[in-house]
Parts: C-alpha cells; structure tokens; sequence
C-alpha cells in the first residue's frame, strides 16, 4: 500500500508495520524552531517490525525521532511510545531504546562498562548478563575492555546498539545507524535489524540512502520538508521511484576509465567528472547499475573507493515522489 | 549513585578540578608573606588576623562561590556540549534523580578540594604557631561546606538554563555576592556568602571579629537547606521541560 499525504486536511493516520499494535503514535505533531517548521502536523501509528524513515538530509527525520523518543517537545501534537508519554511519563523507557546520531559516548570508559551503565541504568536485575548479552549481540567482545575513545567510528556505532539494546526494548529507534561503518560491519548491523524485526520489535530506522533502506525496511516512511510525504510498503515505493534518474557519486582508482565503461551500458543516461575527479553517473535503473558497476570496473582492473546516491539526487526522487 | 560516580568519573578526567584547585589554592601568595617578616609580636596577631580575613573576604565571598560554579556548570554543562546527556535521560529514572545525583558528585568533588586547600592555607599561615590558630581550622571547614551546598545546588540549576553559566556567574559572585551583599542590607537574606561568613563568624570565639547583621546558625542552615532544595526542584523541572540533543 503507498498513500500519499498532500494536505493538513486529508490528514489520515498512517499505519505502518502491523496493523494491530501501535507501538510509536505521532498525533498530529508540528515542531517549529522559531520561524523554522521543522514537522508539520505529522501523524502515522508504528507497529513491529523493521519501518525505514526517508528523508533528505534536513527534512525533518532526527526531530521526529527527537520527538517519538521525547527528547524534543513537540511545538504541539503529542508522541506516545506504547501508549504512554514518555516526556511525562519515564517508565516509558523500559520500552524504548535510541541509538543517536551523535558519536561521542564518554570516551573515558570502556566499551563494557559503558553498556553496563545503561544496564544499571535501567535497573535491570542482572546487570551482568545482561551486558555481556548485548555485546555479544553486535560482536564486541574482543574489543569491550578498551576505552570507547580509541573506537573505530563503525566501533562506536556498535556499541551505541549494544546500550541502546541492553534492556532488550520492544521499540528501537535507530537514527544513521550504519553510519561510519565499513561494508563487513554494514552487513553485520543490517541483520541485526533485521533480526530485530522478525523478533517482533518495532524498529525505526531513520536513513537517507534509499538502497540502503531497502535492504532492511519492510515499510517506508518519507519526510519532505517536514511533511510526510509518503507511507507504506516499501516495494510500491521503489517502483515509483525507480522510474526516475538517480545520480550515483563514485570515487574510483580511476575515473576516466570507469567513466569509459559505464558510458556504454544502456541504464546510463550521463556521466560527468567534477573537481574532486569524482565521477557523477545519471542512471535511469539504480538497481541494475548498482549490481552492474562491480562487475564493469573487476573487468576493467579498476578499484572502487567509493559509491554512494548524491543528495541531489535524493532530493529530486523524493521531489518526483510527492507529484505521483 | 550510577550518575555520581559517572559525574565523579568525567571530573577525574577534565580540566575542571585543577582549575578549581588553582583557584582554592590563591590564598596561599598571601598566606606565605607572615615568613618573610620578623617574630615581633605584631607579627604573630597579624598571622591570626590574616587567617580570618583570608577566610570572609577570599574563601567565602569568591573562592568558594567560582569553585562550585565551575563544578556545578561542568556537571550537565559537559554533558550538553558533548550530547551525552540523552543517555541519561532516556532512563526509566526520575528527573530529580538525575539532577540530585549530579549535585552529590558536585559536592562530592567540591568538598574535599576546598577542605583540602583551605587546611593547606591554614597550615602555611599557622606553621610555627599552631597552638594560637587551631580555633580556626573547623569553622571554616564547616563555613565551607555551608558555601559548597548552596552555591553548588544554585550554580547546578543555573546550568541548565543558561548555556555561558560562567559569564553569567562571574557576574553573579563579584556584583552580587561581592558588591551588593556587603553594602545592602536587604540584599544579605539573599546572599549564599553571607551565611557562610555568618556560621564561621558564629563557629569562631573572638569578640573582634564582626560582620553586619550576622544570621544565626540555626537560621543558616533552614536557609541553605531551603536554597538547596529549591534549587535542585528548578533544575528538576527544567530538565523535565527542556529540549535535549
């Protein structure tokens, strides 16, 4: 199911994941920073399972986790996680766990201890075990006697999860998370939302590379501008947006070759290299030619450092989706 | 006590405890200066006499008040400025909790500093002459910690609502507290420094030693006690209030 969500006056309440529990509700929440609307009057229910939220950089995705979380007041509207608020109401919190954009987490102590902070925290009875469970859970036991201020940026992500899940919380929010990882900790980090989901949790994860989310989300949310702009499965989405140009950044061992490879291939619309000697590919088919440049730049002898979706393009594809 | 030992924990590792020992530690440029001088008699009451006044007009008017603002700024300060303070906050733990744990590790740190500079003071000032300045050495490790807990609590609640607390309470110690407290007799019911110099005063057995409109010690401590609490209910409730990074 997509629906669209055009006009304060249509304003349904989107349900996403299943419809029979309503684990995160945003009821008609707006939250302005002075003249800066940041969400407006935006309302869905989530319910388990793995639900991505889209968005430009910008566009309003860290406020509304800032707000489902209660971090952030909303200008008005209320949030409620398993039906309580929890701004005013913090047993809230044995139910949520967030793992935030922010990479710094008291870099003076250990990776175990800093789990076992949250755990205590929480007031678990078996502080113990459950800390070595959650470091366990995202493969951090080599490394949990080091100081969380010698991490790898991928380390810290993992063990940011490790607390955030600690207390193992029916809802999970998760803001970036696979930011800063390498591909090996990228997939690790995938199947654990995954894993999550199917575990019946209600897990938002808020992104904004489309194919990234695609890999993990059963059902999308999108904000534009502070909008909602679009909700519901996943796949109906991508259609429509697959429909229309992408722009893929990619830095390579060399980009005038790769330039001369790709420019063959029939989902390749342009090619242009900028200042940086970083190649700029328009494709028409982002799935296709994401599984094609591999290959392409292995035939060529070429080495792939980078490839990512510019936000350029995001923001055009997310603009492309509103109109359908 | 989690957040207290993690506060004490983030202390240990900043900047803050040295520069708030440093700043205890002033008073010994002064108190050094009774070694330079001869053994007349003159001398030996100067000693006494610069004890007490290193005391009421160093320790209780500024030292005591920018050392508990420097701790009280950096417990939620640091943890504002490194986006820490969602972790916390995402706790099933009340508000109060977090801020009156935040206010032990204060007075915690806070404490044992300022004892241990003033009785370093004390024992440069006294060295020789023990005998004639040991009446002096417990009031102002209680007058003290009258100064730690209001100041501290006071200067805790500030944080959370004004991002530069130091500007703001620079401000405070030296017009407030150092100016206005002295000179305008109203203004004294409303002063942490004056209660502090009021039960070092009241602790001290000397006649000579006087200060305007002294509060009595059972006055002092309903106060300070009252200013605590207040202060710690204010913080709560902004922390319940604000928006957290």
């Amino acid at each position: 199911m997509f629906k669209r969500k055009n006009t304060p006056s249509e304003s349904p309440v989107e349900q996403i994941g299943a419809s029979t529990d309503h684990s995160i509700q945003l009821k008609e929440v707006s939250r302005w920073f002075g003249d800066i609307v940041a969400l407006s009057d935006v309302s869905f229910n989530i319910g388990s399972g793995v639900t991505g939220l889209l968005g430009p950089n910008g566009a309003g995705k860290s406020t509304a986790l800032k707000i489902m979380s209660g971090l952030l007041p909303p200008s008005s509207g209320e949030a409620l996680i398993m039906g309580r608020p929890p701004r005013s109401d913090v047993s809230a919190y044995r139910e949520l766990g967030l793992v935030a954009e922010h990479e710094i987490i008291y870099p003076f102590l250990s990776g175990r201890e800093y789990v076992r902070l949250n755990a205590k925290l929480q007031g678990l009875k078996d502080v113990n075990g459950a800390t070595e469970r959650a470091i366990e859970l995202v493969d951090m036991a080599d490394a949990a006697e080091r100081k969380v201020g010698g991490y790898s940026k991928g380390m810290r992500q993992r063990i940011k999860i490790a607390g955030a899940l600690v207390h193992d919380p029916d809802v999970i929010l998760m803001d970036e998370p696979l930011n800063g990882t390498d591909p090996v900790q990228r997939a690790e980090i995938i199947k654990l939302i995954r894993q999550l989901g199917r575990d019946g949790k209600t897990v938002v994860v808020s992104s904004h590379v489309l194919v990234e989310v695609e890999r993990f989300a059963q059902d999308i949310l999108v904000i534009i501008n502070g909008k909602l702009a679009a909700a519901g499965d996943f796949r109906t989405i991508r259609d429509h947006i697959d429909s229309h140009d992408h722009e893929i950044r990619i830095v390579a061992s060399d980009a005038r070759g790769l330039a001369g490879l790709l420019f063959t291939q029939p989902m390749v619309s342009g090619v242009s290299i900028d200042r940086q000697g970083r190649l700029l590919v328009q494709t028409t088919d982002v799935r296709e030619f994401l599984r094609m440049v591999p290959s392409a730049a292995k035939h060529g002898g070429i080495r792939l450092l980078e490839m990512q979706p510019t936000d350029d393009s995001l923001q055009s594809v997310f603009s492309y989706l509103v109109k359908q | 006590m989690t957040i207290t030992n993690l506060t004490i924990r983030q202390f240990l590792k900043s900047k803050s405890l040295i520069v708030v020992a440093i700043i205890c530690l002033i008073p010994l440029l002064i108190a050094i200066i009774p070694h330079f001088l001869s053994e007349e008699p003159s001398i030996r009451s100067l000693r006494n006499s610069m004890g007490k006044a290193i005391f009421l007009n160093m320790y209780a008017t500024l030292l005591i008040p920018i050392g508990a603002m420097v701790l009280s700024s950096a417990a939620f300060g640091d943890e504002i400025d490194d986006k820490t303070l969602y972790l916390l906050a995402l706790k099933p733990i009340s508000r109060f909790r977090i801020v009156f744990e935040k206010f032990l590790a204060v007075v915690a740190v806070a404490l044992p500093i300022v004892w241990g500079a003033i009785a370093i003071v004390w024992t440069v000032i006294s060295w020789g002459r023990f005998d004639n300045m040991t009446d002096l050495i417990w009031p102002m490790l209680a007058s003290s910690a009258v100064g730690v807990l209001g100041f501290g609590s006071v200067f805790l609640a500030f944080s959370l609502f004004i991002r530069r607390t130091l500007i703001f309470g620079m401000f405070y110690v030296t017009i407030w507290e150092g100016v206005l407290a002295n000179y305008l007799p109203g203004i004294r019911s409303f002063s942490i420094g004056h209660y502090t110099r009021s039960v070092f005063v009241n602790l001290v057995d000397d006649r000579n030693l006087v200060i305007d409109d002294p509060a009595t010690t059972a006055r002092v401590v309903i106060t300070i006690g009252l200013i605590t609490l207040i202060s710690l209910g204010i913080g709560t409730w902004r922390l319940q209030k604000m928006a957290i990074e």
